[in-house]
């Protein structure tokens, strides 16, 4: 049986943990860094006055006259729901995280590719994890459930949504239907019956695909099920049986074990603000002399690197940057360091400074080439682009394929697809 | 310069090679400067670019109205660069490759890379990214039509794409429209700046079968400038064929 647990307004909820003033407040969370134009996160109150994740700061400020911005600190988000996936491990280890921390809020509108993942079909941006409780009978499924429940609200202090199922699509629909702070038990051979009503938005499919949906009168899970499989399959290919099997309550996906993340993390207090920019560069030339030298004890190297510096008034600042190349080259990183710390809109004196570096990997030696370089074709531009959509997102980088090249539409010859490595 | 001198200088070069090897120092008429260009298919215009083709390591900037003839070239200049198993991108700023037209011109859809920038100026930090690396081939930039822009934040991506692309063996081509805000600054950069204008429809009874395009050079680094030549670009085969 797996266990979908969702955590609605995690961020915002975080941030009102971290500063109680904010409880019960509309609250819009912002990345000063990196979008300060755009809602990143939202409070319950902040939703219900109709403010959405990726929507422009001054519509949502448009919309709700007492709304509350804070600055977001996505590094935190990730480090809490890793804690608790770390804690959730003790249960099983099948625990596998959906990426969902990330703004997906239009990601339906603006994907090209058929099939989507589970995270981005929300409209909400909601943190969600899947456990895999094995083959229990019901009764101790729901009793282990009420268990992994119960921790999850001593761990964090939010009400979860949890649904269990016999498949992680059937536990996700249930695990969204409840309210907050409920559990959803679904017994093994009625997952039908209760996909029956359910819209077919649910489903991880593009916008097109929920549009012809729409046109040939399919509105429901039910309606979709009771369809012959051929028909869908004649319809919309492979994607129609997949679609097909989800619709009658027939996930087999199995859940991942969950391997933590190997970072490291080094950070500096200090009692009085430091307001000299010089002041603050000696610190974190400190730090990174630190981090440097334990990467090259252990023959590692870093690529993504994550600055906080929290500021007297309780605000803190984030930026985050993806290195062209692994490195563990003292005077690299700390040159991009006081870059990312120039780049921070800091306004007050800095309190505490928070270095984070991740994307661990053992350097791998690499033959220089003593003579004329010669062309290395498209291996290299393969290689090239894992790197470009790790710094830029891969929503940039398409390839053309041609999809029906005698069809009628000139729109239907061609197709664009996300570019992947590989 | 004297006897003593040569022979002083002779020995600090000696040393310098002595201890960093041969390739760190040597005379300027030792450069290998001959190093030939990416074709554009067409004969006459590669010897008015000077390097047989398009020059790896420079900027050349296309510029003309919209229909004028400047995509075409460019992506003729990618269908030789893939026949030679090169590295292929175009990065189109406003979306408006066609993928029909660019399999019509020969491009080999599987292995043209497309970059969506958003915003445009994204572009040259993703070209810069491209051509730091190793390997070699073409980047396309379609700057689009963006009366609004700036020039002024883009100039500095556009300075360190410069000094990148110096050191590599890509070519890269921008298109602009030459009423662009950007335009002047791409061509400030560019070492090769050709001015490419339609010059007349070609019919066969009432069906218009081509195009003819006027090339000139506005300014080249390896050819004199000021030279034009013209070509037809066919708009139901492959290749354009020479002018009449």
């Amino acid at each position: 049986m797996i266990t979908c647990i969702r955590l609605p307004h995690f961020a915002a909820h975080l941030e009102e943990r971290a500063h109680p003033e904010l409880r019960g407040k509309a609250v819009a969370l912002v990345e000063l860094a990196l979008h300060p134009q755009q809602v990143y996160a939202v409070s319950p109150s902040a939703a219900q006055a109709g403010i959405r994740p990726g929507m422009p700061l001054p519509q949502a400020r448009a919309r709700c006259d007492n709304l509350h911005v804070q600055p977001a600190v996505p590094n935190r988000y990730q480090d809490a729901f890793e804690t608790l996936l770390e804690a959730l491990t003790t249960f099983t280890p099948q625990v596998e995280p959906e990426d969902s921390l990330e703004l997906r809020a239009d990601a339906r509108r603006g994907t090209p590719a058929a099939f989507l993942h589970l995270s981005q079909i929300d409209d909400y941006p909601t943190p969600t994890c899947y456990l895999d409780l094995g083959k229990l009978k019901p009764d101790a499924v729901q009793a282990m459930a009420q268990q992994i429940h119960q921790h999850v609200q001593e761990q964090i202090g939010l009400p979860a949504k949890v649904g269990i199922a016999s498949g992680k699509f059937t536990a996700r629909v249930a695990a969204t239907a409840v309210n907050a702070g409920e559990l959803l038990l679904i017994p093994p051979g009625q997952e039908a019956a209760f996909l029956d009503g359910f819209t077919v938005a649910l489903l991880p499919v593009d916008g097109e695909t929920l549009r012809q949906l729409d046109l040939l009168g399919l509105y429901t899970l039910g309606q979709l099920a009771a369809l012959p499989v051929s028909a869908l399959l004649d319809r919309f290919g492979k994607q129609g049986r997949i679609m097909h099997r989800l619709a009658g309550g027939r996930d087999t996906s199995p859940v991942t074990a969950y391997t933590p993340p190997v970072v490291e993390r080094l950070r500096r207090q200090w009692d009085g603000p430091l307001a000299e920019w010089e002041r603050l560069e000696v610190v974190l030339n400190d730090m990174v002399a630190e981090a440097a030298t334990r990467l090259l004890d252990t023959g590692q190297t870093i690529q993504h690197i994550t600055l906080l510096l929290v500021q007297d008034d309780g605000t803190t600042l984030e930026r985050a940057v993806v290195l062209r190349q692994p490195s563990a080259n003292v005077r690299h990183i700390r040159d991009t360091v006081h870059e990312m710390g120039r780049s921070l809109p800091v306004s007050g004196g800095i309190v505490e400074a928070e270095l984070v570096l991740s994307d661990i990997a053992p350097a791998v030696p690499k033959q220089l080439s003593l003579f004329e370089r010669e062309a290395v074709p498209q291996a290299h531009l393969n290689a090239v682009l894992k790197d470009l959509i790790m710094r830029y997102g891969g929503e940039h980088f398409y390839w053309m394929r041609a999809a029906d090249p005698d069809a009628r539409l000139p729109e239907r010859r061609f197709r664009w697809e996300k570019a992947g490595p590989g | 310069m004297t006897t003593t001198q040569q022979q002083a200088l002779a020995s600090v070069v000696a040393t310098i090679h002595q201890r960093w090897g041969d390739k760190a120092l040597r005379r300027l008429s030792q450069v290998k400067t001959d190093t030939d260009g990416i074709s554009t298919g067409d004969a006459a215009l590669d010897r008015v670019l000077g390097r047989n083709g398009v020059p790896r390591g420079l900027l050349t900037c296309l510029s003309g109205q919209p229909t004028s003839g400047m995509t075409t070239l460019a992506l003729n200049v990618l269908t030789h660069a893939q026949a030679d198993g090169e590295v292929t991108v175009y990065i189109d700023a406003n979306r408006t490759l066609d993928p029909a037209y660019a399999s019509q011109r020969g491009i080999n859809l599987e292995r043209l890379l497309v970059v969506w920038p958003q915003p445009r100026a994204l572009g040259f930090d993703i070209a810069r990214d491209i051509v730091a690396g190793e390997g070699a081939g073409v980047v396309v930039f379609d700057l689009g039509h963006e009366q609004s822009a700036q020039a002024g934040p883009t100039s500095g991506a556009l300075r360190r794409l410069i000094m990148t692309l110096s050191r590599s063996p890509y070519a890269f081509i921008c298109l602009s429209a030459a009423s662009d805000n950007l335009n002047a600054a791409v061509a400030a950069y560019a070492g090769i700046h050709l001015h490419v204008e339609r010059q007349r429809w070609l019919r066969q009874a009432e069906r218009v079968v081509g195009y003819e395009v006027g090339v000139t050079a506005l300014k080249n680094k390896f050819a004199p400038p000021g030279q034009r030549v013209t070509f037809t670009v066919p708009l139901d085969h492959h290749g354009p064929r020479r002018g009449p």
